[in-house]
């Protein structure tokens, strides 16, 4: 009786120990881990931003280039300029641009309607100061020029209007008759015509070099012919020239979407290439400087709002 | 058993493997974006003439320079001008001034006589006329009165006279100076005067018609102390040509059709705009108008390069800013 007393008084001192132990003992962390693996696999997408949405340049005179400080918004880093971001998942191997432009001449309709802001946009590597027009589209004249010379009225002629810097083209419709409007001359001065100069106007023959600087439009297909200028003052062009109606003169850089570009005429150009620049890979941004050339003649107030359209290839296994 | 299952599936493995490899291609992707691009033009009211010079090589005295005299040939039309709307307003008229030798009312800086064909302004040769119609009249041509008496005139007495000179016609012209010159009378012969026939010299009253070797008389309307102007005709019947004419110290006649600023140009009605909204509809940016030059060389004019002229285009719109 008097052992199994003295088992209960230690089994009670233990216990008042132990919850001694317990109050006065701090706790430590007791961990156990255990590990689950989140995958996750990104679709292959090819996606790009472009950003500002929407430039607009005010109050350009007739004949201006309108820079940076034309744009309305200034409050961006750089007015004018545009983001071209790899939002998506690939890397992006080229890209390249177009622009919309007017269905018929504009010039003398009175209508700044019919004219078109695309066909004014130039575009540059960021702060390279290099700019060509993405795609530019003239027609040629409604009316006789009195002070411009052509060899006969075979010739079709009228302008390439560089902002205040116009430079006369004409092509000779009958040279080849049978090929319609191929393998025919185009002829293009080589001082612009301005408000202040009547420039080169001079397109007889023989006077290649002085007056002019003159091409072959090569037959592309039954609906153009074209020309790789790789010379006079629209080195790094490609024009072309509708078929059979020789009309109307293109010259593009950027628009690789454009008949021939890559295929049949090389001056035309990505804005970027992977096999000069290297791959635009996702979350990296390229720059594109723009500047509106505004043709003299043009009616004031808005013209029609132009569409640029970026363009980004990625070569991606699917 | 289990070792024939194994090799078969295996086999599909490499199988299904290698038309992986054999179907699946690189293509390229393409994405786009757009940006709007807006563009605001300003209200300018802006021409562009072209050329920027034509000459005219050895004409002859009393000629008139047409398109196959104009030194530069490569051009489509010699002798033209183009008018180019610029700008970005519609244009709604436009008109002409020429330079003229010496000073409107100061006969002193008459040119014939000096000797000098420095003396002579080629933009008091020029005639002008509307596309192809072949219809030239003078821009502003200013004349003065005789240095010299001309003894084969028969004119009143104190009466100052002179000649138009019109290539090689020349029309003479009598003014009286008994009253105020912006209100006097003037005199013009309806036959020219050329170097086969003597024309109109009798001024005398009562030779006043329409008729051969006759004068039309006309009063001029003040434009301002000194200076007025009337409609006139001048020509034979049937040939007249209408002008307007003003008259400066009775001593210098301005005979002009295309340019609206002389003196009294909006108090003559045959002084006319070369492209006037209401009667050819406005010129729109990007339209041209063309205008056929000549020059007609007086008898008299000393040989060589005479004084090169200017002839300047005015164009109005109703949206200038």
């Amino acid at each position: 009786m008097k052992g199994k007393r003295h088992l209960n008084r230690i089994i009670g001192l233990s216990l008042i120990f132990l919850f001694i132990f317990i109050i006065f003992n701090p706790s430590d962390a007791v961990t156990s881990s255990s590990q689950v693996n989140v995958s996750v696999q990104v679709a292959t997408r090819t996606m790009i931003d472009v950003n500002p949405e929407r430039i607009e340049w005010i109050g350009l005179e007739p004949g201006e280039e309108g820079g940076p400080d034309d744009v309305s918004n200034q409050n961006v880093n750089a007015p004018g300029s545009i983001q071209i971001e790899n939002t998506g998942s690939t890397n992006i191997t080229k890209i390249w641009f177009n622009v919309s432009q007017p269905s018929a001449r504009p010039f003398g309709s009175g209508d700044n309607g019919s004219y078109d802001a695309g066909n004014f946009i130039a575009i540059a590597k960021h702060n390279t100061g290099q700019y060509y027009f993405v795609n530019r589209l003239d027609f040629n004249e409604s009316q006789e020029i009195v002070y411009l010379y052509v060899p006969g009225p075979s010739w079709n002629y009228g302008r390439i209007r560089n902002a205040s810097n116009e430079y006369f083209w004409a092509v000779n419709i009958s040279a080849n008759p049978l090929q319609n409007c191929g393998n025919m001359p185009l002829r293009i001065g080589l001082r612009p015509h301005n408000i202040s100069s009547t420039g080169s106007t001079n397109f007889a023959d023989g006077l290649s070099g002085t007056e002019y600087q003159e091409f072959t439009v090569s037959i592309m297909n039954a609906n153009w012919g074209y020309v790789d200028m790789n010379s006079g003052p629209f080195a790094n062009y490609c024009a072309i020239i509708p078929r059979p109606a020789c009309n109307k003169i293109y010259i593009y850089h950027w628009d690789m979407d454009a008949p021939g570009a890559g295929l049949y005429c090389f001056s035309a150009s990505y804005f970027w290439d992977n096999a000069t620049n290297g791959e635009l890979k996702p979350g990296e941004s390229v720059i594109a400087d723009i500047v509106v050339r505004v043709p003299y003649g043009v009616y004031q107030g808005y013209v029609k709002e132009g569409v640029l359209t970026v363009i980004a290839q990625s070569e991606t296994s699917t | 058993m289990n070792g024939k299952t194994l090799a078969l599936g295996t086999f599909g493995v490499l199988v299904a493997l290698v038309l992986l490899v054999t179907f699946t291609t690189t293509e390229a992707v393409t994405s786009s974006s757009e940006v709007n691009i807006s563009v605001q033009v300003a209200t300018r009211t802006m021409v562009d003439i072209a050329p920027e010079s034509i000459t005219w090589l050895a004409l002859e005295p009393g000629s008139e320079g047409t398109s196959s005299d104009v030194s530069n040939q490569n051009v489509n039309r010699p002798g033209s001008i183009q008018i180019e709307n610029v700008g970005s307003t519609n244009i709604t008229k436009i008109w002409f001034n020429t330079t003229y030798t010496g000073t409107f009312g100061d006969p002193t800086t008459r040119p014939f006589g000096t000797g000098d064909n420095g003396s002579y302004d080629a933009g008091n040769f020029v005639v002008l006329s509307k596309y192809n119609q072949n219809d030239y009249y003078w821009v502003n041509r200013v004349d003065y009165n005789e240095s010299q008496e001309l003894v084969y005139l028969n004119t009143p007495t104190d009466w100052y006279y002179g000649r138009i000179r019109n290539g090689s016609q020349e029309y003479f012209f009598a003014i009286d100076t008994s009253g105020n010159c912006n209100t006097t009378t003037i005199r013009i012969g309806n036959t020219p005067h050329t170097t086969s026939q003597d024309g109109t010299t009798d001024f005398t009253s009562g030779n006043e018609g329409t008729g051969t070797n006759q004068y039309r008389e006309w009063t001029l309307t003040a434009v301002d102390n000194y200076t007025g102007v009337a409609d006139i005709y001048i020509g034979e019947a049937g040939q007249t040509r209408s002008y307007c004419l003003a008259v400066k110290n009775c001593n210098s006649v301005m005979l002009y059709k295309w340019n609206m600023d002389a003196p009294g140009a909006s108090q003559c009605g045959n002084a006319t705009y070369f492209l006037n909204n209401e009667t050819d509809g406005e010129l729109t940016p990007g339209s041209s108008v063309i205008a056929d030059l000549r020059v007609r060389v007086p008898y008299g004019v000393y040989q060589g390069y005479v004084q090169q002229g200017i002839l300047t285009v005015t164009v109005q719109s109703e949206e200038s800013s």
